[in-house]
């Protein structure tokens, strides 16, 4: 079943654009329930999908401190809802950039066109923004004249994704292959979970409708079976694509074939959940004097191979809330003390593999502190580029257009720690 | 609204745009308008010009009139059908886009006088040429059966929405197949069943369709029945592929289908390799986005509940960061717990003692109580189990309270098993200031009066502070001292004397009024009797009273990342029947329900004599706010058509005495272990708060006492589990028409 309205509130719960697609939710009713999330919001974040009065449910997503929330009266799919808002926010990004508060009452006359587009009695509809620039204009490009406006046939047509036509002088294509790593490390330097997401980003300048056909190397065999004990190492647990290629060829014999939209887009992402390896390690001794100080020693040890060098590394060390005149010492890298989130910043512009870096620190604590030992984690955040942890590589992109032109790939590879991803229990 | 001459003013310059011949003008008034609409300014009174304006080529300025009348039409019914006449004339434009937008607009006008004009237009563009505009009537046929449903039967829309289904485009099938699904959900017979053709159909466009286009014609074709093994798995593989987009609602809706496919699938090996295959899709999207994340893990612990061996292995992606938003390490707990077995246990065990020592107070107590549920559901592990909540309280973590309240459950489970830790419980005794602790304190002192030396002490200094303690303490000291009394007469009975004639004589509480008066009238009668009814072996608690029922879950699995999935609740259950007229203002809308609970307010206030000792210590279980209600009928308002009443409900006094006990039997006879009824009724008296847990059960209500019997009053009621809480969720329904 479909959704009932769309809403966008600010920061403050003004609502800034009202849809109303069936007339059985009512603006009224998500006032209510934005000044409620926001009360809560403070606290904790309130759980995204909820039902309130008289039956009304609500799904909200955040973006820029904007909420976009929907409401449904029925026993709605879910899952197309979330994604549907997220749909829009994309769109919203390809027509103006930011996505905050004044773009959006700046654009009320485009965005209910777009809503209206997007999205009918409830049912999404098509959200390419690609295509839908096509046929909706902003006042700001207007390039198309109204009158001779028309629907394009990407809309109702097989490849939604592509608009026809489209040329470029150079017809060239950048792959970059980035891998984010999530890890926990427990206190023993043991890794308890650690999970993986590659995706391979493109962004294509391609003229016409380009053939692709992607190829990587062996890592990318995808266990039909899918007892994770018999994984071998490099397999992908579960991989992911974007709706140009073609699912059934891909399940008959692997081979990944495509048009793609123009511009830049993910066209696969891949999970390896199996427990790899650690990256970094953290070795910490803490010293808690109740009352009157507190010392910290840390080794960190990257353990990936030693021609590799990580960049922009951040070892932030949680200290106590309350810790005051800070003695730091490091054998390399800078560390500071940042007393508005209560840790440390261990920074390294340039981190080699297989390498390791002390640090000493030294905190007087008030009298008064009798809290209990902090629990939060050490996060590493850094970036290792020219690297893959699943050692995935692409070998080859071919691209067939009826002009036969030639197009080259240029490939990049990247490994991510963002921030908080990787963290190391105390 | 414009009595300000500001806003006048500001009318009067839209007012003269609007009435410029010129298009810039125009579209610059016409866009003010919708700025002002979109601000929530009523700008209606402009409405015949802004229906001037729709005589246009602009394109731009037809679609913000558009978006105007879809807003205002129904204000100005008469007006409205001026403009049907323009509506007509753009379905037949050449541009298929004015075409498509004409009949979607004025298929959102629900006006009378509009709609009537909608069918023959409407009839063109289903068979319009323009995919684009057949794809835009489909929905419109479901937006006129919404406002008309015979008209839209009469007209045989129906016949061609199901022509549509084999459409050539995927986007017009799908969004046929969609209307005529929602057709038939508000219909009691479907007008469109699908079958094996359709069915063909439908797996044929899913592969070219767009992804929305695609997500609905998964969501249709999990209604359909396969007719034997092989359909079964020959749809299953053409489903398989779709596993793999990235768009999670597509995912989640094929992991329904493949599911439901998997029972029709005969070799039961096929069947198992089917299912494991949802298994790596659904963990992915664990690293989604986090409403996502929180969707999937609501429906992987359904899958779990059904299936529970298929993520074993996949234990340590459900492991809590200290990132994740509260709401989902929550729901990681209880997949956890249900994934807990005597080989990962040790490495739970670990997990959860970490987890007690984070600063979230939800997420701590959680956490110490997915400790406990452990050692109920791994009889074995126990013995770790409670070690680590010894470990706990001796490292005085911030909420040892919640400890005693989940070794109290671990008690129950496993009686005269681990006495050895009360001594170091009661020690904490002092700390103590949570009524649930407190409560959970008693009850144990009570149930081990008899190794406890110094009991009728401590259960003499709680005496002390009688009157001021809450309702479930004060409950709990009365039941412990009858124990404590039957055990060992001659320390207490000087006590019991006390705790009788305190609740008796000096409280207002009827709860513990009665409850008192029933333990005395029991205890003069016979002593040995007494000890019987009141020292009973109680029912033990099992884990598996976090479960669903096989035909709820099997429902809920239907409904995998739909709202029931996330809810855990059947749709029948949340869809209320609240029937919202059309065309309320919003604060119209708003005042009604305030009315409507003050009604149901007074209704309980001329009652609130009425009271049925069955029914309390039913009602003790509810651990909520809305305990003590009694006295204070009108802070309930915030259940709009459901409240939940304490024991006053009773109209018709009666009737009450059959019609109390039997319902409530009734409903509780599926959710609780049936004993014989003396005993249930006893061993509920006595320990209220500690009952076995009711199933988790999400039936829509019973109904209790039919309007006739009732004179005119109907009662449904259930109980129902919310959170930890159980629930006695009523429904009072004045059939009448008149006013309480």
């Amino acid at each position: 079943m479909a959704c009932s309205s769309i809403f966008i509130f600010d920061s403050k719960g003004k609502a800034l654009i009202t849809r109303n697609y069936r007339n059985d939710t009512f603006l009224g009713q998500a006032k209510r329930y934005i000044s409620h999330l926001l009360e809560q919001a403070e606290e904790n974040e309130k759980c995204p999908i909820s039902e309130e009065k008289d039956g009304v449910t609500f799904i909200y997503v955040e973006h820029n401190s904007l909420y976009f929330v929907a409401a449904t009266r029925y026993n709605t799919n879910a899952a197309i809802v979330v994604e549907f808002l997220y749909s829009i926010i994309k769109v919203f990004q390809d027509y103006f950039k930011e996505v905050e508060e004044e773009s959006i009452s700046d654009n009320f006359v485009l965005i209910h066109q777009l809503l209206d587009e997007m999205m009918d009695f409830g049912y999404p509809q098509f959200s390419e923004a690609k295509v839908l620039q096509e046929y909706i204009v902003s006042e700001t490009h207007k390039l198309v004249t109204s009158e001779n406006t028309s629907v394009p046939i990407a809309v109702t047509g097989q490849v939604s994704w592509r608009k026809e036509g489209i040329s470029h002088k150079k017809n060239q294509v950048y792959i970059d292959v980035i891998e984010k790593i999530k890890m926990t490390i427990s206190e023993h330097n043991r890794v308890l979970n650690s999970e993986i997401i590659g995706s391979i980003m493109l962004n294509t300048e391609l003229t016409g409708t380009p053939h692709c056909h992607l190829g990587l190397n062996d890592k990318i065999r995808l266990e039909k079976k899918s007892s994770s004990k018999k994984l071998k190492s490099s397999q992908m647990d579960d991989i992911k694509f974007h709706q140009c290629v073609r699912l059934s060829k891909f399940d008959s014999d692997r081979s990944i074939t495509f048009i793609p939209p123009d511009g830049p887009f993910e066209l696969l992402s891949y999970r390896v959940s199996r427990i790899t390896k650690p990256l970094f390690t953290i070795e910490s001794m803490i010293e808690r004097h109740p009352g009157s100080r507190i010392e910290y020693l840390l080794k960190v040890k990257s353990l990936f191979r030693s021609n590799a060098t990580a960049t922009n590394v951040h070892v932030f060390i949680p200290v106590n809330e309350n810790a005051d005149s800070p003695k730091i010492k490091s054998s390399s890298g800078k560390c500071k003390y940042e007393p508005q989130s209560n840790q440390m910043n261990w920074w390294f512009k340039n981190f080699e593999g297989g390498k390791e870096h002390t640090m000493r620190a030294h905190f007087g604590l008030s009298s008064f502190d009798r809290k209990e030992a902090d629990k939060r984690p050490i996060t590493i955040s850094f970036e290792i580029p020219y690297e893959t942890v699943t050692g995935i590589r692409v070998k080859f992109l071919k691209i067939q257009e009826k002009s036969g032109y030639t197009a080259l790939p240029w490939i990049r590879y990247l490994v991510i720690g963002e921030p908080g991803a990787y963290e190391i229990r105390i | 609204m414009f009595s300000s001459s500001t806003q006048k003013g500001e009318l009067f310059e839209i007012q003269t745009k609007l009435q410029d011949p010129k298009t810039e003008k125009k579209k610059e008034g016409v866009k003010k308008v919708i700025e002002l609409m979109t601000l929530g300014k009523d700008v209606s009174a402009l409405f015949t010009d802004v229906m001037n304006c729709m005589h246009t080529t602009d394109i731009e300025i037809k679609k913000l009139v558009y978006i105007y009348l879809m807003k205002y039409a129904k204000y100005k019914p008469d007006l409205a059908i001026l403009v049907v006449n323009t509506f007509v004339q753009d379905t037949q434009d050449e541009n298929p886009l004015i075409r498509a937008l004409a009949i979607r607009t004025m298929g959102s006008i629900r006006v009378e006088n509009v709609i009537d004009h909608l069918c023959q237009p409407l009839g063109l563009c289903l068979k319009d040429h323009d995919p684009y505009v057949r794809k835009t009537a489909a929905l419109c046929v479901a937006k006129l059966y919404d406002t008309n449903p015979e008209l839209a039967e009469s007209r045989g829309f129906i016949q061609n929405l199901i022509d549509l289904v084999s459409d050539s485009n995927p986007m017009v099938v799908s969004n046929a197949i969609t209307a005529l699904m929602e057709i038939n959900q508000s219909k009691k017979e479907p007008v469109f069943q699908i079958d094996k053709k359709t069915a063909v159909n439908l797996l044929n466009a899913l592969r070219q369709a767009p992804e929305w286009g695609a997500a609905f014609i998964l969501d249709s074709l999990s209604k359909y029945v396969p007719k034997n093994s092989k359909q079964a798995t020959t749809i299953s593989e053409r489903i398989l592929p779709r596993l793999n987009h990235n768009n999670s609602a597509i995912v989640l809706s094929s992991v329904r289908l493949i599911l439901h496919l998997s029972g029709f699938i005969e070799n039961k090996a096929n069947a198992v390799n089917l299912i494991t295959k949802v298994v790596p899709p659904l963990v992915t999207l664990m690293g989604n986005k986090n409403e996502i994340r929180y969707l999937a893990l609501r429906n992987i612990n359904l899958i779990i509940q059904k299936w529970p061996s298929i993520f074993s292995h996949e234990i340590q992606i459900f492991f809590c960061r200290y990132n994740d938003p509260i709401y989902i390490k929550l729901e990681k707990l209880e997949i956890l717990v249900l994934l807990a077995s005597e080989k990962n246990i040790n490495q739970l065990l670990h997990e959860f003692q970490e987890y007690s020592m984070e600063v979230d107070e939800q997420f701590v107590r959680k956490s110490i109580r997915a400790i406990s549920r452990c050692a109920i559901k791994l009889e074995k592990s126990a013995e770790i189990c409670i070690n680590v909540l010894i470990d706990l309280v001796k490292k005085k973590i911030n909420f040892v309270q919640e400890v005693v309240v989940v070794i109290k459950d671990i008690f129950r489970k496993y009686p005269s098993r681990y006495e050895k830790i009360i001594g170091l419980l009661s020690q904490n005794l002092p700390t103590l200031d949570e009524p649930e602790a407190k409560a959970s304190m008693i009850w144990i002192i009570g149930e081990y009066s008899e190794q406890i030396d110094n009991a009728h002490e401590l259960l003499a200094s709680f005496l002390a502070s009688f009157k001021e303690e809450n309702t479930d303490v004060q409950l709990q000291i009365l039941s412990s001292l009858v124990k404590l009394f039957l055990r060992k007469p001659h320390e207490s009975e000087e006590l019991l004397q006390q705790v009788l004639k305190l609740s008796t004589e000096s409280e207002n509480n009827p709860d513990l009024r009665d409850r008192a008066f029933i333990y005395w009238r029991i205890l003069s009668s016979d002593a040995d009797l007494s000890s019987k009814i009141i020292l009973t072996e109680k029912p033990k608690i099992t884990e598996k009273s976090f479960h669903f029922e096989p035909s709820v879950l099997d429902e809920l699995l239907r409904n995998i990342s739909f709202l029931s999935s996330v809810y855990h609740k059947v749709p029948t259950s949340f869809l209320n029947s609240y029937q919202i007229t059309q065309n309320h203002e919003e604060d119209e809308f708003e005042d009604e329900n305030e009315d409507e609970n003050e009604d149901e307010n007074e209704k309980e206030e001329k009652n609130p004599k009425n009271k049925k000792n069955i029914i309390k210590s039913e009602n003790n279980q509810e651990k909520s706010n809305n305990n003590n209600n009694n006295n204070n009928n009108n802070s309930n308002n915030n259940n709009e058509d459901m409240i939940v009443l304490n024991e006053n409900e009773n109209e018709n006094q009666n009737e009450n005495d059959d019609m109390s006990l039997f319902s409530l039997n009734d409903i509780i006879s599926n959710t609780v272990k049936k004993t014989q009824t003396q005993n249930t009724f006893n061993s509920q008296l006595q320990d209220s708060i500690f009952e076995t847990p009711v199933i988790i059960n999400n039936e829509p209500r019973k109904l209790l006492l039919n309007s006739a019997q009732g004179k005119g009053m109907e009662i449904l009621g259930l109980f129902k589990r919310k959170n930890d809480d159980i629930i006695l969720d009523l429904e009072i329904k004045n059939q009448t028409n008149q006013k309480f």
